[in-house]
This record gives C-alpha cells, structure tokens and sequence, in this order.
C-alpha cells in the first residue's frame, strides 16, 4: 500500500539522519511519525530519535551501517508500514488558576487580542490540545490545537525568568513552562502539578506524548489543595479517553 | 575523596551525556570538548564514559585527601600541586592533603580534570553531568566532597594529538536549510572570520553575522553543533546543554571535532568556517 505522505531524508551529520514530511503542522502527520517510530522502536542500528511537528532526526549507529544503506533501510520500512492500532489516546486535565496573582500577561494580551479575560480563560480551557512532542525544556509540551483568536506573536523582548507551571501563550501555541526558565509567550496562568520528574528514568514526563491536555480552570483556594497534594505525591490525575 | 576549596567561575561534573532523553526534552549534556576529555580519561587508563570535572576560563582548587593518580588535559591553565607546576597530558600522582589549585586559562578556555576511577556524583536519567533542574546542584560549589568511584571499566585508547583544540577553523556541513541563505552570504561564511561574542554551555554567539532575513521554520530537531541563522542574520552554534528542537533555520552543522575546537574559543576570539560534504 502506498503511504499517504511523501518524506525525504537529509544527512545531518556523521552519524543522524533527517526525515522530513510535508511541512505543516497535523495530528495525522505527528501520528504518522509516531507509527515510523514504534516500527524502529528497539532497532539495533538506531541511538535515538528527536522527534518536530513534522520530521523526525534519527541518530544511527555508523559504525554499523552507511549512511546510504541505513537510508535505503529506513525507505523500506517505511512504505511497508502497517498501521497500527495506536492505544486510544487520553485526554489529561490540567488544572490552572488564571487568577492575577499568576497572570503576569493577562492584561497586556487581552488589550493585545482585544478580548477580555473571561472570553480568554474560556477560549483557552474549552479546547483540548493534541500533545505533538516534548522540546525547549524537559517536560516542555509542544502542544496543537490553539484557537486562532488566542493567537499572538511572541514578545519582542523575552521575559528573563517565567516561572515554574506558567501556562502561557506563544505564536499559534500554548503551553506550560516545566521548570523556572527564560521565555517569549504570554502567561496567562500557572499550574501546581509537576510535569518532569527527572527521578522517573522509565517515564520521567507526567503525560506521554499523541495524547491530549485539557485546562481545567480553579480557584487559588482550589490550587493550593492541589498543589499540597503534588507535594505529598498524592496528586491524581484526571484522565478520560479522547472520543473525538 | 576530594573537597572542593574554591568553585573558580564555572566547574561542572561531565560524561558522555544523556543519550537517549531528548524525547522528553532533556539536552545530551556531556563534556564540551569530547578530545580533551577522552584525552585525559584515556591517558590515565579509565574508560571514556568516566566523569571528569569541566573547569571553564579560571578558578578552582581541590583538597584531596587520599592518594590517586590524576590527569589534565584541554586549554592550558597555570595549574599547581601545592606549589609545583604540572602539566596537561601526563599522569600525576597525587597524594593526601595535597591541593590543586587552577589559576586562569592561558590558551583556549575549558580544561578537564580525570582521576583514576572517575569522580562520583548523582546519577541521573544515566548520566552524571550536571544539568539545571536534573541534577540537584547545576555548578560544583565550595564545599562539595566527591569521592573516587574507583570504577575497574576497560580502558579507553581514545588519544587524539592536544594541540588540534586549538585550531580556529570549524568543519562543517550544510544544514537543512542551508539553501535559504543568499549566494553573497554563503560567500561570507566561507570567507570571514566570525568573533565569538559570548558563550555558555548551550551555545556560542558571534559579533557578526549574514544578512538579517525572516526565515522561519517549523518547530523542528536539532543536536549539539547545529548553527542557527536568527532573525539579525547573528548565528547560534548549539552546543552540549542546547535544546533538543529548534525554530531558526539550521543552516550549518558541525562535526565531533568541530564542536571540541569550539568548546575551547572564548569572547573575542576569531574562527573561520570550513565548508566539507559528508562522506
């Protein structure tokens, strides 16, 4: 069967390889990545994968095999694909407290965007967002599916330091800063719950990727409860799967 | 065991990395110059995968208190046993409540210090080097004690000539985006010295750049010794502790040895691009 898209491959460096697909931004381009992966998952040739929105750079073991070969190789995999039946994805609810003791930005962007702070908080938590690829920081979610009304281009001058759990908006993205970092987007929030645990060597991010977020807005009483609990390591998630 | 007397400006803990973590976002980490530190683990009979201590620019000095054989290698430091010179690529043994002390780099920037076995520190996610919010500590402080792991792994014979460090010019590859930049500027880069501005262990800055543009990509992957092209036309060589994705056309990459040559330039100092096709 002839796959649906057509990718091209690209020599990195000495020892990774790029595979490109077409360039955009898809659900159906991310899953058809992930359904390449798990066919080279534990593949003897294969160091690690570094996986975008729509390619995927692989490192392979040189001294085993040439570039062209493992190239060659990688091609015949690929068009011999056969979809897999993907575990059904989950949708995790993220709780955020928009109040103005977190929204640094609030007010900037909804002058900016010309919506108020109500309309924001209930465009951003109504939608779910597909979960493409972690990047930028441990733990840091690439995150699909932002309403074009809460789009902005980043700031000009990047904040020097956002704060651990900020939800915050960027481009046509939005996403949660992991850890105390430097950053361009907009905060509109910020979250109790930890999302990298650098402890956990088997799963060290809370929620794995081709899965769905979902921003449940609570009050400060409620995010303090919460983030007692993060802290106690009783906190649980709350997960549905994803019908559509 | 050694106890840390003075922290310099910046020493971290390094190995080869954290391979096989990107896919959450962690960065590779390991030691910015892989020649000097395979070079100084190799010399003293340790394997390469042996945590060594990276000293950047000036600074540091360690109380050692029980003997072992130690080995420097990298930049040139004036370094000192108690009040002995010593010199890079030997082996020297070191005995109890002697102190190595590192005054400042006299040529190229980051020097490594193995001792016989490997220091000791936090594993995780597989690695010991020192990473913001993986590591609990992101710098060796005053004060810290790291013992010896004595680790008996099969030596390496990874030696490769000191002096190739301290070239300035950089082998590269074209990026994938390699072709967005114009024909004038692609001359530039064959042909100019480019300064470095500042660095830190994520990457390089340089002072001049190409022409300013609006290329944009999709978020896509990168790897240490990929050089971005930023709006100001200004490039950005990703190095050890860069992101593992990125949104500014790749334009370049460098080899192995290429990111090692860097590793050891500092503020002000001149390199030069060479381009090469990968074989």
């Amino acid at each position: 069967m002839m796959r649906k898209y057509k990718i091209n491959f690209f020599h990195y460096n000495q020892n990774s390889i790029l595979v490109n697909w077409p360039q955009s931004i898809s659900i159906e381009i991310s899953t058809d990545i992930n359904t390449f992966c798990k066919a080279l998952y534990n593949d003897e040739n294969i160091i690690e994968f570094r996986k975008g929105y729509c390619s995927l750079l692989i490192q392979f073991n040189s001294e085993n095999i040439s570039y062209n070969h493992f190239r060659v190789y990688l091609i015949n995999i690929y068009k011999n694909l056969k979809e897999i039946n993907i575990v059904k994805p989950l949708v995790w609810e993220i709780p955020v407290c928009y109040d103005n003791i977190f929204s640094f930005d609030m007010n900037e962007y909804s002058k900016k965007i010309s919506l108020t702070k109500d309309e924001i908080i209930q465009l951003h938590s109504s939608k779910t967002y597909y979960l493409h690829m972690y990047g930028f920081l441990p733990g840091f979610m690439y995150l699909g599916g932002l309403d074009s009304k809460l789009q902005i281009s980043r700031k000009t001058i990047p904040s020097r330091r956002v704060l651990k759990g900020s939800v915050a908006v960027g481009g046509s993205q939005t996403g949660i800063y992991p850890s105390n970092s430097p950053g361009g987007w907009y905060v509109i929030g910020n979250t109790p719950i930890n999302l990298f645990d650098a402890s956990n060597l088997n799963q060290p991010v809370a929620i794995p990727d081709s899965n769905y977020v979902k921003f449940t807005p609570v009050s400060i009483e409620e995010y303090e409860l919460i983030k007692d609990e993060v802290e106690k390591s009783e906190y649980k998630f709350i997960k549905r799967e994803f019908n559509g | 065991m050694v106890e840390v007397l003075d922290s310099g400006y910046h020493i971290t803990i390094q190995d080869r990395g954290r391979s096989g973590f990107s896919k959450y976002g962690v960065p590779l980490s390991g030691s910015m110059d892989y020649i000097s530190s395979n070079n100084a683990n190799s010399i003293i009979g340790n394997s390469i995968d042996e945590p060594v201590f990276e000293i950047a620019m000036m600074g540091g000095k360690f109380l050692f208190t029980e003997e072992v054989d130690i080995c420097i290698s990298g930049a040139v430091f004036e370094v000192k046993l108690n009040n002995n010179s010593i010199v890079n690529n030997t082996i020297t043994r070191v005995q109890k409540g002697d102190i190595l002390n590192f005054g400042k780099a006299l040529k190229g920037f980051r020097i490594y210090l193995a001792i016989s076995g490997g220091f000791d520190s936090e594993l995780i996610l597989k690695s010991r080097s020192y990473f913001e919010n993986i590591t609990s500590s992101s710098v060796v402080k005053k004060g810290d004690r790291f013992n010896f792991l004595r680790n008996k792994t099969k030596p390496s014979n990874c030696i490769n000539h000191p002096e190739l460090i301290f070239e300035n010019i950089i082998e590269v590859s074209r990026g994938p985006e390699f072709n967005l930049i114009s024909g004038n500027d692609s001359k530039l880069l064959k042909e100019q010295f480019f300064t470095v501005s500042s660095n830190n262990r994520m990457g390089y800055f340089f002072k001049n750049g190409l022409s300013s543009n609006n290329f944009s990509i999709i978020t896509s992957p990168v790897i240490p010794g990929t050089i971005q092209l930023t709006p100001s036309g200004k490039m950005i060589a990703l190095m050890k502790d860069g992101q593992v994705t990125g949104g500014y056309p790749r334009i370049l990459q460098m080899n192995h040895n290429s990111i090692s040559i860097l590793s050891q330039k500092k503020q002000g100092d001149n390199i030069r691009f060479k381009l090469v096709n990968l074989s």
